[in-house]
C-alpha cells in the first residue's frame, strides 16, 4: 500500500466535534475537548481525489479494474471522477505496484458520453474509444485504478449541487449551490488534527490522531464566507459535488449563476446547476509521462435543450451540424460573456424577432493541402467538419478555437429558427436591433467582428459612436484597438454576424464577472 | 417560315433556360418547437435563396410550383424523383443541406427540374462558405 494514502483514516475515531469549522487562525492554535487535543496544521494528504486518465491518449476516462482480479478491465470511470480509498481497503493489493484500490463517491454527469454516440466526429469518438462492453461506474463501485491516474484535489473546487438535500456546515450556512475549496497554506492542506492518547497494555500510551481538511465555502463571486470540513456532511454529500479546475472555477461559477437567474423568465430552457453542464477537460500535456499542465476544462457546451435547441435568455442554436450538436462547445468565459450579453439584450429587445439565434461556435476552415485530403480521405463526409476541429479545437485557449459565435442579424416580427436571413432582406432584416445587439457585443468584449450591412459598419466605424460605446476603453490589448471591435466587412458575412469573445480580454472577464 | 414557326412551337424551351416565375424552387427546413405543451416537429417550406450557407437554413426536400409537369430535379449529377402532392412537386427523402455537404461544395451549382414533356430549366446557385 503507497504510504501516500496511509495517513488519511488511519485512526477511525468516533469524533463528536465538528473539526476545521469557525474562523481560519494562521497560527497554530489548539483546542482540548472530550480528551481530544485538535490543533490546526498542515498535511501533504489530499482527503480525497479526481480522476483522470494515465497515457490514454484524449480519452476522457481510465479503465476501471476489478477488485477480485485486476487483470480484468470491465468498467472505466470518467475524468473527474471523486474516488478515496476507505481504511476497508487498505490492505488490498494489485498484481502490480502502480494501481491501488479506490472507491467511487460521485461520477460526472453522462452527457458527454451521450454527445459522442450522437456524432461520427473524431473528437468525440476518440474520447470514449475502446469503452465498447465497459460499465460505467457507479458511486460506491470499488476497484484498481491505475495510481498515475489520480489526482490530488489541489487544483479544484468543488461546486454543490443547488437542487441536492439542504447542506449546512456547523455555523448554519447553506452549502447548496455554493463552492468548497480546500484551504491551503504553502502547498499543503490545511487540516484539523484532533489527538487523544489511549493506554496501551503493559506501558505506556499511544496517540491515536486522525486529520480533517477544512474546506473554504467560497459564494458565486469567489468570495470566501465561512469553513467546514465535510467530515460533517455525511457520506452521500460527494454525490452531490461536482469538480471544476480551479483555473474554470470564476466562468463556470458565473454560468451556473447565470443559469440560475434565467429561472425566473425563460419559459423554453430550464435546466439549471453545475451539473447540467457538459464539460470537456482539456487534455494533459505530459513531459517524460509527468503532466505538465494544469487541470482546466477545454470546452464547455452551450447550455440548450437537446431537441428544441432553446438555451437560457432567450437564445436557440440553428443548424446544428449533427444530432450531438458538436458546434455548440465554447470556452468558459467567451460562453459566459455571451450569456451575460443575451441577458442584457433581453432587456433591450421585447417580442418577436428577438431571440438570439447562434450558429457555429468555432471557425470553419477547408481541407487545403494534400496530406490533410489523404488523411480525411477514408471519412469525406466529415472533411469540411473535422479539420477545423483538428487546427482549431485541439490549440490552447490563448488560440483562436472555442471563443468565436456566428449569430443570425435580427428580424422585425418574426423569430423563426428554420430559415435565416441577410441583411438585404428589407422585409424582415431589423437593423436598429441587430445595431443595438452588435453594441452590446462590443461592450461585452466582443472583438473581430465582421457583419456587412454597410450602414451597421459605417455607424460602429464612427469614432463618436465608439467613443459613446466604450466611453471607458483604456490602451492596451483589445481595449481600444479600435480595428478590432468594428463590424468590417467580409466575404460571406451577410447572413451572421461574427464575434470573438477571448479568454484573456478583461473586457470579456468583467463582463462574465459583472454582467453589461 | 411555317417550318420555322413549327420548330419553335415543337421545341418550347431550351435544356439551358433559366427557371422563369413560373417555376419556383423551394426548400424545406424543420425544427422542433413545443406547442400545446408538447414538443412537435414543425417543417416549412421557403424560397430557395440563391445564395445558400449554414446560417440561411438547413434545407432538405426540394418543393417546386411549376405551371408545368414534372417529373424530377438533377442536382450534382444525380436525378432525383418529383412526387406530386397538395398542388406542388417535391422530392421525398431528399436532404438538400447534407447532399452539399457530403460533396463539400462550395461555390456555384445547379439545380435542374425536368418535365414530363421536354420541359426543362435551371436554377444556378451558390454555396457561401464564411472564414
Amino acid at each position: 500500500m503507497n504510504k501516500l494514502f496511509v495517513l488519511f483514516g488511519f485512526f477511525v475515531l468516533s469524533f463528536g466535534l465538528h473539526a476545521g469549522e469557525g474562523e481560519l487562525d494562521s497560527k497554530k492554535g489548539c483546542t482540548e475537548k472530550n480528551g481530544y487535543t485538535c490543533c490546526l496544521e498542515s498535511s501533504k494528504q489530499s482527503p480525497f481525489f479526481i480522476s483522470d486518465e494515465y497515457l490514454q491518449g484524449k480519452k476522457q476516462y481510465e479503465n476501471f479494474r476489478d477488485i477480485d482480479d485486476d487483470s480484468i478491465s470491465n468498467k472505466y470511470i470518467p475524468r473527474g471522477t471523486i474516488i478515496y480509498t476507505p481504511p476497508e481497503l487498505y490492505d488490498l493489493e494489485s498484481s502490480t505496484d502502480y494501481r491501488l484500490p479506490f472507491k467511487v463517491l460521485s461520477v460526472p454527469n453522462e452527457k458527454l458520453e451521450n454527445t459522442a454516440k450522437k456524432t461520427r466526429r473524431t473528437m468525440f469518438t476518440e474520447m470514449f474509444r475502446g469503452k465498447k462492453g465497459k460499465q460505467r461506474v457507479k458511486k460506491d463501485d470499488i476497484g484498481y485504478l491505475d495510481k498515475r491516474a489520480v489526482k490530488s484535489i489541489d487544483g479544484y473546487t468543488f461546486f454543490v449541487n443547488e437542487h441536492a438535500p439542504a447542506y449546512r456546515t456547523p455555523k448554519g450556512t447553506l452549502l447548496n449551490g455554493h463552492q468548497l475549496r480546500p484551504a491551503m497554506r504553502d502547498n499543503d492542506f490545511m487540516v484539523t488534527r484532533c489527538c487523544q492518547d489511549i493506554p496501551e497494555e503493559g506501558s505506556g500510551e499511544k496517540e491515536l490522531c486522525r486529520d480533517f481538511h477544512i474546506f473554504q465555502v467560497l459564494n458565486g463571486n469567489g468570495k470566501v464566507i465561512d469553513n467546514t470540513s465535510m467530515y460533517s456532511l455525511g457520506c452521500n454529500f460527494y454525490q452531490d459535488l461536482t469538480a471544476i479546475p480551479d483555473t474554470d472555477t470564476a466562468a463556470i461559477g458565473k454560468v451556473v449563476e447565470l443559469l440560475k437567474g434565467n429561472l425566473e423568465t425563460s419559459q423554453t430552457y430550464r435546466e439549471a446547476g453545475v451539473d447540467s453542464l457538459e464539460i470537456i477537460l482539456e487534455n494533459n500535456i505530459r513531459k517524460n509521462r509527468k503532466v505538465i499542465n494544469k487541470p482546466e476544462i477545454k470546452l464547455v457546451k452551450m447550455p440548450m435543450d437537446d431537441v428544441t435547441l432553446h438555451g437560457p435568455y432567450n437564445t436557440r442554436h440553428y443548424t446544428p451540424d449533427d444530432r450531438g450538436d458538436t458546434d455548440a462547445y465554447i470556452q468558459p468565459y467567451a460562453g459566459c460573456a455571451f450569456l451575460q450579453l443575451a441577458k442584457a439584450f433581453q432587456k433591450e429587445c421585447v417580442g418577436a424577432g428577438c431571440e438570439v439565434q447562434f450558429g457555429n461556435l468555432y471557425h470553419k476552415r477547408k481541407c487545403a493541402d494534400k496530406a490533410c485530403q489523404q488523411k480525411y480521405s477514408k471519412y469525406p463526409d466529415q472533411v469540411s467538419k473535422d479539420v477545423d476541429l483538428e487546427q482549431q479545437w485541439r490549440k490552447h485557449k490563448s488560440h483562436s478555437g472555442g471563443e468565436c459565435i456566428d449569430i443570425r442579424p435580427f428580424r422585425k416580427n418574426k423569430d423563426d429558427i428554420k430559415a435565416g436571413l441577410e441583411w438585404t432582406w428589407t422585409a424582415t432584416y431589423d437593423r436598429e436591433r441587430t445595431k443595438k445587439f452588435m453594441e452590446l457585443a462590443i461592450k461585452a468584449g466582443g472583438t473581430g467582428m465582421y457583419f456587412n450591412d454597410p450602414k451597421t459598419i459605417s455607424h460602429f466605424a464612427n469614432r463618436d459612436t465608439r467613443k459613446r460605446v466604450l466611453p471607458d476603453a483604456q490602451k492596451g490589448a483589445y481595449w481600444d484597438d479600435w480595428w478590432r471591435i468594428g463590424a468590417r466587412e467580409q466575404a460571406g458575412h451577410s447572413d451572421h454576424i461574427h464575434v470573438c469573445f477571448k479568454a484573456d480580454n478583461p473586457r470579456v472577464q468583467k463582463t462574465c464577472r459583472d454582467g453589461l | 417560315m411555317k417550318i420555322i414557326l413549327l420548330l419553335l412551337f415543337s421545341f418550347p424551351v431550351l435544356a439551358s433556360d433559366f427557371c422563369n416565375d413560373k417555376t419556383k424552387i423551394y426548400g424545406e427546413a424543420s425544427s422542433f418547437d413545443k406547442i400545446d405543451n408538447k414538443i412537435q416537429k414543425v417543417t416549412e417550406k421557403y424560397f430557395l435563396p440563391s445564395k445558400l450557407s449554414e446560417h440561411l437554413g438547413a434545407f432538405e426536400n426540394i418543393i417546386i410550383t411549376s405551371d408545368k409537369k414534372l417529373k424530377s430535379i438533377l442536382i450534382l449529377g444525380k436525378e432525383i424523383p418529383l412526387k406530386f402532392e397538395d398542388g406542388n412537386y417535391r422530392t421525398v427523402g431528399f436532404n438538400l443541406f447534407q447532399t452539399l455537404e457530403i460533396q463539400n461544395i462550395i461555390g456555384d451549382f445547379f439545380i435542374e427540374v425536368i418535365g414530363m414533356e421536354k420541359f426543362q430549366c435551371t436554377k444556378k446557385y451558390k454555396v457561401i462558405v464564411s472564414e
